[in-house]
């Protein structure tokens, strides 16, 4: 009964429970984590432009200050008169001199000088603060092919040693006549480049570095500012950074090429010449040719903001599964009651009715629900046994219905139930029908036939009726053959059995062994017709025989003898009426009146009936009163039972009147669909305590029983029953020796 | 000359006092009659004497015959078929009725119910129509 793929309500209530708490966190988290990498990003930029700009400002006081130094030194009168007296006359005096000079007034002075050379026009040391440099060539240094014509400042080739200084910085300086201003010679001072590098280093504190370090923490292993000269050489460097400075590595890196190439200061990511993603500036020095650069490793950088990032996932994290947990316990806690009422659903569709779910006092719609469960199963439970009740009925009223009973499920027909009658009337085992059977396998098994042997027709069938149709039908004459070859009549009723909407479920086959109502049937009809000739023939013999004599026939007879012939002949008619009557009576009681139904006009019957009656109308001086309208319609009848009735109630009339009273005859339409018969007359009345016994058989009134001998008490019973057999009313009024009036009403169809 | 011209009703009727009756007032009214008990008496009847211009015919004539037996003999034959029968009986029923008229019967008379001079009557105006 599972469906195959379901999901608990618990489940699905803890993980919308859990997306809600979880979804604006991860949003609010992803937002807040962009941003902030964001924000630390630019942070760090303004840091490393700011931190750029410091150290240019810095290098370019340094080479201001060092360029100024030696400017400084070469106008000095003592070196200026010395190198000019050097050069005229050549004396290791001078020279020497010179040399300690240089080596005792100048140096000092400048804590980064490292070394003074002075060089004569050929480029050869020819003084210096170290004696070992005095006579060495440097003509073909770009210092001093520069420094003849001005100041200059070069970085020496890495393999360059200057007074033991590997690649030191040397700022060149002509030297000129006091008087004449011609060039003599050039100063060279030497400086030592780990000054400069100590400016470049983090070895002093700035604010930008301050405030850089409050970004990227504490880690500034990374934090590199270096200088690239024209040639891509790097020619200072904060020594953290394992690039050997006595290399030409030849940085290529982007902000070395922006400014080299197209004069351009960067800031931004890039991969350096180490192969490392950094965030970036440079500053170019323009008039050096030199690039200055500040950068730090991105991921170094941004550490801090990522391990923000970790810690707050971890937060989230932790977050999340708290949620779970809560979701989890609040659908719990939720779901509980429901699980109780689908349990207890449960065990009442398992068939256990009288089962109560435990209801959770939630005070919510849950509870509700549970009273409500409740209280239908309690009323299922009712239902249940009443309709266990029912079924009790009628399995019992089946069981000893002595009537067969064959219920079919409509289209089809096939059979539901039986009863042991039904197979009693068709002469079958039991287990015959235990088996459904489809409607034309039943029709094959028990072969309906027509009296005369004929199949009988499927459509005509009772119950076929009743499925296919949904009407009531009855059959009397449907013969079947008994296993043992005896066949049997059956009364078949079929009964449709409909639904609310009127459409057919089942039709259930009501059948009866008729057998011997039908001998009886046939023996009555035989009865009444040899008792009609039997009680007639001697009548008959009696009537023509006196009728005989009475027309002389057979010779003449006297007055005395006609009287007495004729109160013989009027006794026999009353005899012939008699048995007439009665046999009528036999024949509607039995059932076998034989119904002739034709057009009848009313008033031609009582035209018809009075005129019979018109020697009796004579001999009591009787007014007659006719009175039929016009509108009467013609039914469709039997003419004989239309006589009996007009026949008996005028008969009456004129028998209970005394001579000269007055019969009035009425006929007329009554309303759209009846006839209304009244026969009046000015009679001996009915006495009123017999008014309930005047339709009985035999049946004669106290006050005219004395008067009237002829009557048998036979007329009003017939009266009675054939308005009865015509679906009509009788009834009367009357009054002791005032009159009587008979109504009758009739319907026209 | 007068007996040949008289018109002869055969009676076919078991009740021997009502025979006779009906003999005595066939003949007072101008009938020559002869007369049967039994269906085949009455088919014997047909067969020996011809021109046979009537027959009046009861329902009931023994336990085991009646005159519907012996109307459906006469109404097989070519010769007899245009015999008119009167079927005097006391049997009312319907069945009975109809089954006379059916098989073609002139008229159908309720013996108690009718005078024996009125059936006559009947009978000999009948015979007397200008197209018989």
């Amino acid at each position: 009964m599972k469906p195959p793929f379901r999901i608990r309500i618990g489940t699905k209530l803890a993980f919308f429970l859990f997306f809600a708490g979880i979804f604006p966190m991860a949003v609010f988290g992803f937002l807040y984590i962009r941003n902030e990498q964001e924000v630390t990003q630019n942070e760090i930029f303004n840091a490393l432009v700011l931190l750029a700009e410091s150290k240019e400002v810095r290098i370019l006081e340094y080479f201001d200050d060092i360029t100024a130094r030696t400017v400084d030194f070469s106008s000095d009168g003592y070196i200026r008169d010395e190198t000019k007296r050097l050069l005229n006359e050549g004396l290791d005096e001078s020279k020497n001199a010179l040399s300690k000079h240089l080596l005792v007034n100048k140096k000092p002075i400048d804590e980064r000088l490292t070394g003074i050379s002075i060089l004569n026009k050929e480029g050869v040391v020819i003084a210096s603060t170290d004696e070992k440099e005095i006579g060495k060539d440097e003509s073909n240094d770009i210092y001093f092919k520069e420094g003849q014509t001005g100041s200059v400042l070069v970085r020496t080739d890495p393999w360059d040693v200057h007074f033991n200084v590997i690649s030191p910085f040397v700022v060149a300086v002509p030297i000129t006549d006091k008087d004449t201003h011609e060039f003599l010679a050039v100063i060279v001072n030497v400086f030592d480049p780990h000054k400069l590098e100590e400016i470049l280093s983090a070895n002093f504190i700035t604010n930008e570095n301050a405030s850089l370090e409050a970004i990227v923490g504490n880690d500034m292993k990374t934090l590199h500012t270096y200088i690239v000269d024209h040639e891509k050489n790097v020619i200072l460097h904060p020594i953290k950074k394992e690039i050997d400075p006595s290399h030409d590595i030849g940085v290529t890196t982007l902000p070395v090429r922006e400014c080299l190439e197209n004069g351009k200061e960067i800031l931004g990511e890039y991969i350096d010449h180490s192969g490392a993603t950094v965030l970036g500036s440079s500053m170019c020095i323009m008039e050096e040719s030199m690039v200055l650069v500040v950068d730090i490793e991105k991921d170094v950088a941004l550490l801090p903001a990522r391990q923000a990032q970790t810690k707050f996932f971890g937060i989230i994290s932790v977050l999340a599964l708290l949620i779970a947990a809560l979701s989890y316990f609040i659908s719990r806690i939720l779901t509980r009651p429901i699980k109780a009422l689908e349990k207890s659903v449960e065990i009442v569709r398992a068939g256990n009715l009288q089962h109560r779910g435990f209801v959770v006092k939630t005070g919510d719609e849950i509870e509700e629900l549970g009273h409500a469960f409740n209280a239908m199963t309690a009323s299922l439970e009712e239902r249940q046994k009443v309709l266990e009740e029912e079924k009790k009925k009628l399995a019992v009223l089946l069981e000893n219905l002595p009537v067969g009973v064959f219920m079919m499920k409509a289209p089809e027909g096939t059979l539901v139930a039986t009863n042991p009658k039904s197979l009693e009337l068709l002469g079958q085992e039991k287990g015959f029908l235990q088996k459904p059977h489809a409607y034309a396998d039943l029709q094959n098994l028990i072969h309906p036939m027509k009296e005369d042997g004929d199949p009988y027709p499927e459509n005509e069938l009772p119950i076929t009726i009743a499925l296919r149709e949904g009407v009531l039908a009855e059959r009397s004459d449907v013969v079947i053959t008994r296993p043992n070859g005896e066949k049997v009549t059956l009364r078949v009723v079929g009964v449709p059995v409909k639904d609310a909407s009127g459409t057919v479920i089942y039709g259930i086959a009501v059948f009866d062994d008729v057998t011997k109502e039908h001998e009886i049937d046939r023996a009555k009809t035989e009865f009444v017709s040899l008792a009609s000739h039997q009680l007639r023939t001697p009548l008959s013999t009696i009537n023509w025989y006196t009728e005989m004599l009475l027309a002389e026939d057979v010779g003449k007879i006297t007055p005395d003898q006609r009287s007495y012939l004729d109160e013989i002949y009027r006794g026999n008619q009353r005899m012939v009426g008699l048995v007439n009557a009665l046999l009528n009576v036999s024949r509607i009681e039995t059932g076998t009146f034989a119904t002739e139904i034709k057009a009848i006009n009313l008033v031609d019957e009582v035209d018809a009936v009075l005129k019979e009656s018109e020697p009796m109308i004579k001999e009591k001086k009787m007014t007659i009163i006719k009175e039929c309208a016009a509108d009467i319609p013609i039914l469709h009848v039997d003419q004989k039972m239309v006589r009996i009735v007009f026949q008996n109630l005028i008969s009456n009339a004129l028998k209970y009147t005394p001579p000269e009273g007055r019969i009035t005859v009425r006929v007329r339409r009554e309303g759209d669909d009846h006839v209304y018969i009244e026969v009046s007359d000015t009679g001996y009345g009915i006495p009123k305590h017999q008014y309930g016994k005047i339709f009985t058989k035999l049946f004669r009134a106290d006050n005219i029983v004395y008067k009237d001998t002829e009557g048998t008490g036979l007329g009003l019973y017939l009266v009675k029953l054939v308005v009865d057999q015509l679906n009509g009313k009788i009834w009367f009024f009357s009054e002791e020796n005032k009159g009587t009036s008979f109504f009758i009403t009739l319907p026209i169809s | 000359m007068s007996e040949t011209n008289k018109k002869i009703v055969l009676v076919v009727e078991d009740e021997r006092p009502l025979l006779e009756a009906i003999k005595i007032k066939l003949e007072s009214i101008g009938f020559d009659v002869v007369t049967a008990t039994s269906p085949t008496q009455g088919i014997n009847m047909l067969r020996d004497i011809p021109h046979i211009d009537a027959v009046w015919l009861d329902h009931y004539l023994s336990v085991s015959e009646s005159g519907l037996d012996f109307l459906t003999e006469v109404k097989k034959s070519d010769i007899w078929k245009n015999i008119p029968v009167f079927a005097v009986t006391n049997t009312a029923s319907a069945d009975h009725k109809y089954s006379y008229l059916e098989l073609g019967v002139t008229k159908y008379y309720v013996k108690a119910d009718m005078r024996l001079e009125d059936i006559a009557k009947d009978i000999k105006e009948f015979l007397e129509q200008p197209t018989q």
